[in-house]
């Protein structure tokens, strides 16, 4: 409070020193006064001397200025006012110097100056930096005093809100609480409305709180109490709120609208969320999968289709989660049949189908291999390699003698993550000194990562072949 | 049906602690709640219920603790349902070694606790 004082005398002290600094500004002429002479009136007014004198071409003489003369302080283009210190008899501005009115004096006393000297513009100032900044000065005091009320009073409004927002969560958490564990029949329909009568959800201040209370509590609960408070929210008509919100243009509020569409079964949602899996957020996209795999849509995995972007490894993992949690029935048929180009989802397809059903996703992958274009087969084989399914060893080996060079590589590559003894696969391949050298390097880089492969050694040695150095190199660097 | 056990139940969610203080109100159990540990600590040694129903991410003194000292410092000692965000198979091991009596996933049935409460304390 002390600080806001503070402020408010800084805005007041500001406000004032701006209106006087103008008034100095706005002054035209000055009548020479008791005791002050060209140099006292030029500081006065901040003028250099010479500046004063160019205003003053009567002034020939600067030193002998007398009491009364006029001194003007802005250039005057027209009509150069004649100097009026003859008119004013010196021993009358002695007799009364207190009482001299500079506008009076000029007007009743003086000659005037005529209706086109008053029309000069008052700010045709000698010098515009220091009435820019004393105009800046006053700016900058009135932004910081407004913005010091905005704070305050949006503070004061923020603590009200917080009480507020309070007091109504207690509200419904009771109302909920009872309602949740009644004696009553939860299956009559009057008592869904007298909960609604209850806990009155109007605005859309209330309706917030009271649907992130009963999503909060359906995370916790399972059985009847879970399917009680989805029923709570469709009574109030909540879902008409996430509705909107999976079109609002914040991120946060589109996510959150998703989650819960998901979680109360909000099955309008659906043709919404299917857009959203397709949302610059990844936020966003994730809370659109889960919802739709929690929805349990026509195909869990029809979501994928509207995928245009590359899936990371956490939002995999999620998919997947969501998946076992969820949804899990007959989905790795439906991974068999899924068609995209998209190579990060169809991994992810290949994880899924194997996750659910080995046997299903041996076939699903080889059908990968063969049709696929070389982009998603590399990323085949890689998911193979995160799998580390035993099974996927014998899918590569049948495959092995279709793929492409590079291919081959990548499996042998894989292979040897997957085996721990190898059953003359990498050896076959190294003996054969028709296949391609880059061929028999990775076989020797299989034989190294095997339990094996150090047996092999002496082969390699014994072997007079043009690699043969390279290879022994490799094998040792690996096994040491 | 009448019944005067007395239910400690810990849970720093309040939404949470209120449903499940209605719930066993509802069965006559005599209830008294703790938002964090601290509170859970100061009942257990002053005014020692028959059973703590506990989470185990607390403020100021997690549930593990408050387990041992339901165990070691109550006498006699005090039976404890581990009420859980997590499933995890090595938090559920380690919960029941430093003397947790059950231990319940959430999500979780408020039914089925109350099951559990009611077959401990007819023990």
């Amino acid at each position: 409070m002390n600080v806001f004082t503070l402020h408010i005398s800084i805005l007041i002290w500001g406000l004032i020193q701006s209106v006087s600094g103008q008034n100095v500004a706005d002054k035209k002429f000055h009548i020479v006064g008791k005791n002050e002479n060209f140099f006292r009136i030029s500081l006065k007014y901040n003028f250099k001397q010479t500046a004063l004198l160019t205003f003053n071409p009567q002034i020939k003489h600067p030193e002998s200025i007398e009491v009364g003369d006029t001194v003007w302080l802005s250039k005057r283009e027209h009509n150069p006012i004649k100097t009026t210190s003859k008119q004013v008899t010196k021993s009358e501005v002695l007799a009364e110097p207190k009482d001299i009115q500079p506008s009076k004096a000029v007007i009743n006393t003086f000659d005037t100056p005529s209706q086109h000297d008053l029309d000069i513009p008052l700010f045709n100032h000698p010098d515009p930096i220091t009435n820019w900044v004393l105009k800046l000065d006053a700016f900058f005091v009135l932004i910081t005093g407004i913005t010091i009320i905005i704070i305050f009073v949006s503070r004061i409004t923020k603590n009200r809100v917080a009480v507020r927002k309070k007091r109504l969560i207690e509200h419904y958490e009771e109302i909920i609480s009872s309602f949740l564990f009644s004696d009553e029949n939860v299956q009559d329909s009057h008592y869904l409305q007298r909960f609604t009568q209850k806990s009155v959800a109007k605005t859309g201040f209330q309706k917030t709180i009271l649907a992130h209370l009963l999503s909060k509590i359906h995370d916790n609960f399972l059985g009847d109490s879970q399917l009680l408070i989805e029923r709570m929210y469709h009574e109030h008509e909540l879902e008409k709120m996430a509705l909107k919100n999976l079109h609002s243009i914040r991120w946060s509020n589109r996510a959150k609208a998703a989650n819960i569409s998901g979680k109360m079964n909000v099955k309008e949602a659906i043709p919404t969320l299917k857009v959203l899996v397709s949302d610059r957020n990844r936020q966003v996209r994730i809370q659109a999968i889960i919802a739709l795999i929690r929805l349990r849509n026509d195909k869990p995995l029809s979501f994928l289709s509207g995928i245009r972007f590359e899936l990371t490894d956490w939002e995999q993992v999620q998919i997947l989660k969501a998946l076992e949690r969820y949804n899990t029935n007959e989905i790795h048929l439906e991974a068999s049949h899924f068609e995209t180009e998209l190579a990060t989802v169809l991994g992810l397809v290949i994880r899924i189908a194997i996750q659910f059903n080995k046997t299903e996703s041996s076939s699903t992958i080889l059908s990968f291999l063969r049709h696929a274009n070389t982009t998603v087969r590399m990323r085949v084989l890689s998911a193979c390699k995160s799998l580390t399914y035993i099974e996927s060893v014998d899918i590569l080996k049948t495959y092995f003698d279709e793929a492409a060079i590079h291919e081959k590589i990548q499996i042998i590559d894989v292979i040897s993550v997957l085996i721990t003894e190898d059953d003359g696969f990498f050896l076959n391949i190294f003996e054969n000194e028709e296949l391609d050298e880059s061929l028999r390097l990775a076989a020797a880089k299989g034989l190294a990562n095997v339990s094996n492969g150090y047996a092999h050694m002496e082969l390699i040695n014994k072997e007079e072949m043009s690699i043969q150095s390279k290879l022994s190199k490799h094998v040792l660097d690996w096994r040491l | 049906m009448s019944n005067s056990e007395s239910i400690l139940i810990v849970e720093d969610d309040e939404l949470i602690l209120k449903t499940l203080e209605f719930r066993l109100k509802k069965e006559n159990y005599k209830i008294s709640i703790a938002k964090n540990g601290l509170e859970a600590k100061k009942i257990l040694l002053e005014n020692p219920p028959k059973l703590m129903i506990t989470d185990l991410m607390l403020p100021f003194i997690n549930g593990r603790e408050l387990i041992q000292i339901a165990k070691n410092e109550c006498n006699p000692p005090i039976k404890v349902i581990v009420l859980s965000a997590s499933s995890q198979e090595n938090v559920i091991l380690d919960a029941f070694k430093i003397g947790a009596d059950d231990f319940v996933s959430k999500p979780f049935s408020p039914i089925e606790l109350s099951i559990r409460v009611k077959r401990f304390l007819s023990v």
